[in-house]
C-alpha cells in the first residue's frame, strides 16, 4: 500500500512538474517526486540507492535545478504569496506538534508517537526558518 | 510490468514531451531531471532481481544526471549573458541561413 502511495506521489509531482507555470514551482515539484522515488527505493530497504539518491541528487542536482530557476523566474516575484505559503506550513506544524505534544501514547501502537514528536520537532524548526526566509523575501518586494 | 516500471515511463514520457513542447531552457533542464527521475523509478524492480547491479546503476544514473545538469546549467547561464533571455528561440547566431 505505501509502495502505491509512494509512486502515486511521484507521478503527481511529475505531473505538477510539467504542468506548473512558475520554474521555481517546477522545481520544487521535481524535488519532491524525486524524494519520493528515493522514499520507494528505502521501502525497498535499498537504504544505499536512497543515499544516493537524497544526498547527492537532491542535495546536489536538485538544489542546482531549484537555484537555476529561482535565478530566472521565480517566485521571488510574489512575496506575499510566498510568506502566506510559509506561515500555513509553519501553522500547521506547530498544530501537529501541539497535538502529538498533548496527546500520551496510551498503548502501543503501530505508529510510535514518542518517536515522531522529534520528527516533527525537526519540522517545525524548518517550517520556522522557512517563515523567516518569506518574511525577509516579502519585504524586500 | 511493475506499478514502478509503468509510473517511471510517464514519468519519462512527461519529460519528453515538456521537452518538445518548450523553448526556455530552464524548463528543458527542469524536464530532462523529470527523465531522470523516471529513469530512476523504471530501475526499482531491479533491486529484487540484483541489488549490487541496482546500485550500481543508481551511482551511473546519478553521475550522468550531475553531469548533464552542470553542462545545462552553464548553457543557460552563457546563453542569458549574450542575449538576456533563455529562449533557444533568441539563439540565432550558427543556424544555417
Amino acid at each position: 500500500m505505501i509502495d502505491v502511495l509512494l509512486l502515486l506521489a511521484a507521478l503527481f509531482f511529475g505531473l505538477l512538474t510539467v504542468y506548473s507555470r512558475d520554474n521555481v514551482y517546477s522545481a520544487v515539484s521535481l524535488a519532491s517526486a524525486a524524494g519520493a522515488v528515493g522514499a520507494y527505493y528505502a521501502y525497498l530497504t535499498q537504504f544505499a540507492a536512497a543515499f544516493l539518491i537524497f544526498v547527492i541528487y537532491i542535495g546536489a542536482v536538485m538544489l542546482l535545478v531549484i537555484i537555476t530557476a529561482a535565478m530566472y523566474g521565480g517566485v521571488q516575484r510574489w512575496g506575499g504569496r510566498y510568506f502566506l505559503a510559509t506561515t500555513l506550513v509553519f501553522l500547521a506544524a506547530a498544530a501537529l506538534g501541539v497535538l502529538l505534544w498533548g496527546i500520551p501514547p496510551a498503548k502501543p501502537t503501530p505508529v510510535q508517537l514518542g518517536d515522531l514528536l522529534p520528527a516533527v520537532m525537526l519540522l517545525i524548526g524548518v517550517a520556522a526558518v522557512s517563515l523567516v526566509v518569506g518574511i525577509e523575501v516579502a519585504r524586500r518586494v | 510490468m511493475s506499478p514502478a516500471v509503468v509510473v517511471g515511463f510517464i514519468l519519462i514520457l512527461l519529460g519528453l514531451y515538456s521537452i518538445a513542447t518548450t523553448r526556455n531552457l530552464v524548463r528543458v533542464l527542469i524536464a530532462l531531471e523529470l527523465v531522470t527521475v523516471g529513469a530512476f523509478a523504471a530501475l526499482a524492480p531491479l533491486a529484487s532481481v540484483n541489488p549490487s547491479l541496482f546500485f550500481y546503476g543508481v551511482l551511473i544514473l546519478v553521475m550522468i544526471s550531475v553531469s548533464e545538469a552542470s553542462i545545462l546549467a552553464a548553457l543557460i547561464f552563457r546563453t542569458y549573458a549574450l542575449t538576456k533571455s533563455t529562449d533557444v528561440s533568441t539563439v540565432t547566431g550558427g543556424r544555417e541561413p
